[in-house]
């Protein structure tokens, strides 16, 4: 499962989105957005001065994302350009904002890192066997300096050297976001240190996480939200099932329901509802129609068959996920509101852009500064009541649940045996998604149901969350048992 | 029982100290060993109030005083120096 850490990548983009609302809310975002970077890194004297200019540079940049805006527009706009037009920006209808929420590079902030190269580190003894000399095929290690070095010109990057080193000190150096791309749709290209095949982006958000400069961004519709909910504006609040311990130990999701009201969300429901309806449908899909069946709830996986296993689309379960139900379900009652999905994904801003519906596509991050910023506290709200659905659903969060939710629905619609003999592979991580589908396209694999996660671990460990995902796994465990199933 | 010089360790636990990484002071903090937490009255809060008075989060308060942009190592410091003092 995904190991979460909290970096200053992570803390930076908070303080920012925090410090972006609060002067949104005081009125004074327009005459304060240029000087956001400042005030969020200041002066020091000696030592490290010129890494603040370059730190609020990055800031800068990435004020640009938290506005929404469309990157390619902006990317030379000063902020106290784009602060004069703040009004259009907040109330959606300015030309420069971003219509389609994908994946944007921000070049000055990419450090260009090595990649792909075999290095020989200080690790080197010189030793008088030396193996790395004697199995390269190609003689690209010298000795030079009382060291081995890698003559680049003849290396053609095999790696036998480094597993031949005794002292282990020939690495390949790999590129956060590079390694971390399954469909290998971010790299560096001619002109440009990185560049996006968006063709191949699943939307997935690995290398947004992998990045250690923070150099990949989404747009966001936070102030946009935001902006509607305090003009009083008609506004739906639906979240996602991995909601359990995103806000902290001490908030409940009956008071994390209570605080999108108290923000201005008109009604809110758990998407956990259009789940069981999912689960239900592909229930009987499957029981009409046979396997095999690759499950559609994960947007990233299903734009990464689409992609790389063209000749697999027609195994995607033809049911929407559940996100997507839920939302088309609420708009037959509430045609005049619309619609915000709060969850922990990237991917779903692309499908629900893709839809065209819900309109809006939050992190809990996102949600979690708004909280923060406009001084709403859900651990001292009320608790709302929950709606009716199973723990199969509020299972969908985690990997493993959604065939889990299917088998459940089976035993209902068809029988015991049946759910029973089912045939199921979960494949958790886009990794063992591109395995378990190259299977199934060699006709290598006998399975009924292929559940697919992009991200490792399920939604619970999605780059839009605030909870550690082992916590969070644990804790909507306990929540499906004591609230639930009660 | 033997009269135990105790601290008290008040952890805030709103949604920006959560954004801002309490809860890795909160799990740092019960993982110590037993030695040092029989000395602490460890507590998690609710918002302080400072978040919104330009101060950074995570904040805690260790025997009154506030502290801001704690991490678990500034917090483990903080811990051990108290525990000198009561020594
Ligand atoms: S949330 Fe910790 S002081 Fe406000």
């Amino acid at each position: 499962m995904r190991r979460f850490v909290l970096n200053n990548v992570i803390k930076y983009k908070r303080m920012l989105y925090m410090e972006i609302i609060k002067s949104y809310k005081k009125g004074e975002l327009k005459e304060e957005l240029p000087k956001i970077p400042k005030k969020l890194i200041p002066d020091i004297s000696g030592e490290g001065r010129s890494r603040v200019f370059y730190e609020r540079e990055i800031l800068k940049e990435k004020i640009k994302f938290v506005l929404g805006l469309d990157y390619k527009k902006v990317k030379d706009l000063e902020l106290y350009e784009i602060a004069n037009h703040i009004e259009e920006i907040v109330d959606s209808t300015s030309p420069i904002l971003a219509k389609k929420p994908e994946l944007g590079v921000i070049k000055d902030v990419c450090n260009d890192c090595p990649g792909g190269r075999y290095y020989v580190t200080d690790l080197c003894r010189n030793c008088i066997a030396h193996p790395c000399m004697e199995v390269c095929p190609r003689n690209a290690i010298l000795n030079a300096g009382n060291r081995a070095y890698i003559d680049y010109n003849k290396c053609i990057g095999c790696g036998l050297c480094a597993s031949a080193c005794p002292y282990n000190a020939i690495i390949k150096l790999e590129r956060p976001c590079e390694k971390n791309c399954i469909p290998k749709a971010i790299g560096k290209s001619e002109t440009s240190p990185v560049e996006v095949k968006y063709e191949k982006c699943t939307g997935c958000g690995a290398c947004y996480i992998a990045c250690p400069f923070g150099a990949l961004e989404f747009p966001s519709q936070l102030l946009q939200v935001i902006h509607k909910l305090i003009t009083g504006k008609k506004l739906i609040a639906i979240f996602a099932p991995s909601v359990v311990s995103q806000f902290g130990r001490k908030v409940s999701v009956p008071q994390f329901k209570k605080a999108l009201k108290i923000m201005g969300f008109k009604e809110v429901f758990e998407v956990a509802i259009g789940a069981d309806i999912v689960a239900r449908e592909e229930a009987k899909h499957f029981i009409e129609h046979g396997g095999p069946m690759l499950t559609s709830c994960c947007p990233a996986y299903v734009n990464f068959v689409k992609s790389e296993f063209p000749d697999l689309v027609k195994y995607i379960s033809p049911i929407e996920s559940p996100m997507i139900v839920l939302a088309r379900k609420l708009k037959e009652n509430y045609s005049d509101h619309e619609i915000v999905f709060i969850g922990p994904c990237l991917a779903k801003k692309l499908e629900a852009f893709e839809k065209g519906l819900p309109e809006y596509v939050l992190t809990f991050e996102e949600i979690g500064v708004a909280l923060a910023a406009l001084q709403i506290e859900p651990a001292e709200c009320e608790h709302d009541d929950l709606s009716e659905a199973t723990g199969a659903a509020w299972g969908f969060a985690v990997s493993g649940g959604v065939s889990a939710a299917i088998k459940y629905y089976i035993k209902e619609v068809a029988s015991e045996e049946k759910a029973e003999s089912l045939n199921v592979t979960v494949a958790n991580g886009l990794m063992e998604c591109k395995l378990a589908l190259e299977k199934l396209s060699n006709g290598k694999i006998d399975t009924d149901i292929i559940e697919g996660m992009a991200c490792d671990g399920g939604c619970i460990a999605g780059p839009g969350v605030l909870a550690d995902p082992r916590v969070a796994k644990s804790s909507l465990n306990m929540f499906i048992k004591s609230e639930v199933m009660k | 029982m033997e009269n135990l010089k105790k601290f008290n360790v008040e952890i805030c636990v709103g949604t920006a100290c959560h954004l801002m990484g309490s809860n890795a002071l909160v799990n740092m903090v019960e993982n110590l060993s037993e030695d040092i937490k029989k000395h602490l009255n460890i507590k998690c809060s609710l918002c302080f109030g400072n978040c919104n008075k330009e101060q950074i989060p995570p904040i805690v308060k260790v025997n009154g005083i506030t502290y801001t942009s704690v991490t678990p190592e500034k917090l483990k410091e903080i811990i051990l120096s108290c525990l000198e003092g009561i020594k």
